[in-house]
């Protein structure tokens, strides 16, 4: 049982608007596991960077407390074990790498003496090596995400927290950022992933949670998430060209005479073994389960958006 | 201490960016050729020497202080604008730090243009006298302990403004310390001046910083001496006042959601 990195206790918090007070998070209980990737996902104004906010210290909760690995969110034990990679930054880019990653890790507190190494150490790790000298300014928006994650991790932190990183960058891009996060967490790192892009939560984290009107919709493993939902597609040949028998499932005829059912994944076995002596070959058998997505789609509906 | 540093010389560098030393050139040209300029249409008349050293610290007065009002006021609104304060926020640093570096970093451009519009009026008139004035740079010193302090109000305003409101109401400090207390009492105790208004005057004037006081170039111009530790004391007091306008600013920047 892995212990939590970060927990949300209740949390509220509101905003003072023209429009009037909007509730930004109404009472947000959630558990981050240690050594995990955890995605976050939320329609826009769900309370997505509240959360975040709230958990890097920069804003307060009005009620309600978050903690990271014990320490209060906002103070300086908990600041010193966060790496924070904002959705949209724009560094100062007339810094070369080099230069803006070593005043990062000496406000993270590294002594003097290591900051060369950890900086060398951080861009080699998110593949820029090659690039210390260059100015942020000549930089792709891509590389910038790398960088981003270089100043996140330069300061040793337990808990990498992550804002719609793969945001606005091409699939090539995307993708080598999400490697690079599973060797992270291969390294030890706890990271907390937001993303409006759920097939990349679905791809790599293994636990997460829907946030929506500043409520929690649901959380858990992926597959206590998605686990309920799983279904098999299963395909047969029989040996006399008729249906089945049996009551496990309703079988469908296909167009090339073999039987086609969806049942259950629990059931599966069950219905294998009472199709034995009647079934030339299994044709097909697979595993399918409702996206993320799809979850999505059904826990934030958009006419409850609306009608608040 | 480091890292309040490290921070100032990003925004120092920053702050160079934005290529406002461009403008200290050019008005260090101007100064350059002032007291030859003005000598040349003297038509004998041997007043150049104080034309141009009260047109010129005056340039440097309002210029360094206009420099420092917008460098200050527009710092840290810029940096939560463009976000690049949160990567830096989410750091084991205090927000007094922060303040800190942003204001060390205001007051280092500041004092880089005082002191070489200073050297620039100090040398193109000591060429003419053939004798080195080096009193423009007790002037100019009392203009950048001024500055100095309107940086810090104007830093401390920026933390719950915007920077044009964060400038305006720091120019508005500036105008209300600069007057001299009789002046104001003068011009709202004549005709048409109400009681109240005096006295909301008189309130804020004794709030405020006293910025008359770093007033010199009369003085000096007209050859007064000044005397022994002024200037000690005009240090001691700017230092108070940034002091509490850092303090102040740190206040109201914890409350203040990002």
């Amino acid at each position: 049982m892995s212990t939590a990195a970060v927990k949300f206790e209740s949390v509220k918090k509101t905003y003072k608007s023209r429009q009037g007070r909007i509730e930004a998070l109404k009472g947000l209980d959630l558990v981050i596991p240690e050594g995990q990737i955890f995605g976050f996902a939320g329609p826009n104004g769900a309370g997505k960077s509240t959360s975040i906010k709230i958990l890097v210290g920069l804003i307060r909760p009005d009620e309600g407390a978050v903690t990271v690995f014990g320490h209060p969110s906002g103070s300086k034990a908990a600041k010193s074990l966060i790496g924070f990679l904002p959705e949209v930054t724009l560094y100062h880019e007339f810094m070369s790498a080099k230069e803006l990653l070593a005043i990062h890790a000496t406000l993270s507190g590294i002594p003097a003496n290591e900051i060369a190494g950890k900086c060398e150490e951080a861009l080699e790790r998110v593949g820029l090596s090659d690039r210390v000298n260059y100015r942020l300014k000549e930089f792709s928006k891509g590389m910038k995400q790398r960088f981003g994650i270089a100043q996140a991790i330069v300061g040793n932190p337990k808990l990498l927290v992550l804002d719609e990183l793969t945001s606005g960058l091409d699939p090539k891009a995307q993708a080598e950022l999400l490697t690079l996060l599973t060797e992270l967490k291969a390294q030890g790192l706890t990271i907390f992933f937001s993303s409006h892009h759920l097939r990349e939560i679905e791809k790599i984290c293994d636990s997460v949670a829907i946030i929506h009107q500043g409520t929690l919709r649901t959380s858990g493993t992926l597959d206590e998430v998605l686990g309920e939902d799983v279904t098999v597609s299963l395909k047969v040949m029989t040996k006399d060209g008729q249906e089945p028998k049996g009551e496990l499932a309703q079988w469908r005829r296909d167009s090339d005479g073999g039987f086609l059912t969806i049942i259950k994944k629990s059931e599966t076995l069950a219905l294998i073994q009472s199709l034995e002596g009647q079934v030339e070959r299994i044709h097909n058998l697979e595993t399918r389960r409702q996206s993320l997505e799809e979850i999505f789609h059904r826990m934030t509906p958009k006419e409850e958006a609306e009608k608040s | 201490m480091t890292a309040v540093l490290r921070l100032s010389r990003l925004y120092f560098l920053g702050k160079v960016r934005q290529q406002v030393h461009l403008a200290t050139l050019f008005l260090g040209v101007i100064l350059f050729m002032l007291p030859a300029y003005v000598n040349a249409f003297s038509l004998g008349v041997n007043a150049f020497e104080k034309i141009s050293k009260d047109f010129g610290l005056t340039l440097i007065h309002y210029f360094g202080i206009g420099l420092s009002i917008l460098l200050a006021s527009s710092s840290i609104p810029n940096d939560i604008e463009k976000r690049s304060v949160y990567p830096i926020l989410a750091r084991p640093l205090n927000r007094s730090q922060y303040i800190t570096a942003h204001y060390l970093a205001t007051v280092a451009i500041s004092a880089m243009s005082f002191f070489f519009l200073a050297g620039c009026l100090c040398l193109s008139m000591s060429a003419l006298t053939k004798a080195w004035e080096l009193n423009v740079f007790t002037v100019v010193f009392a203009s950048f302990l001024q500055a100095a302090i309107v940086s810090a109000i104007c830093i401390a305003f920026s933390t719950f403004a915007g920077s044009s409101l964060a400038a305006t109401l720091g120019t508005v400090v500036f105008l209300l310390g600069s007057l001299p207390g009789a002046l104001m009492r003068f011009f709202l105790a004549g005709k048409g001046g109400s009681n109240l208004m005096l006295i909301v005057a008189t309130l804020l004037k004794a709030t405020l910083p006293n910025l008359s006081i770093f007033a010199l170039k009369e003085p000096i111009l007209s050859g007064q001496a000044l005397p022994s530790n002024y200037l000690g004391s005009l240090s001691a007091y700017a230092i108070g006042w940034i002091a509490f306008s850092i303090l102040f600013a740190t206040v109201l920047f914890n409350r203040r959601d990002l």
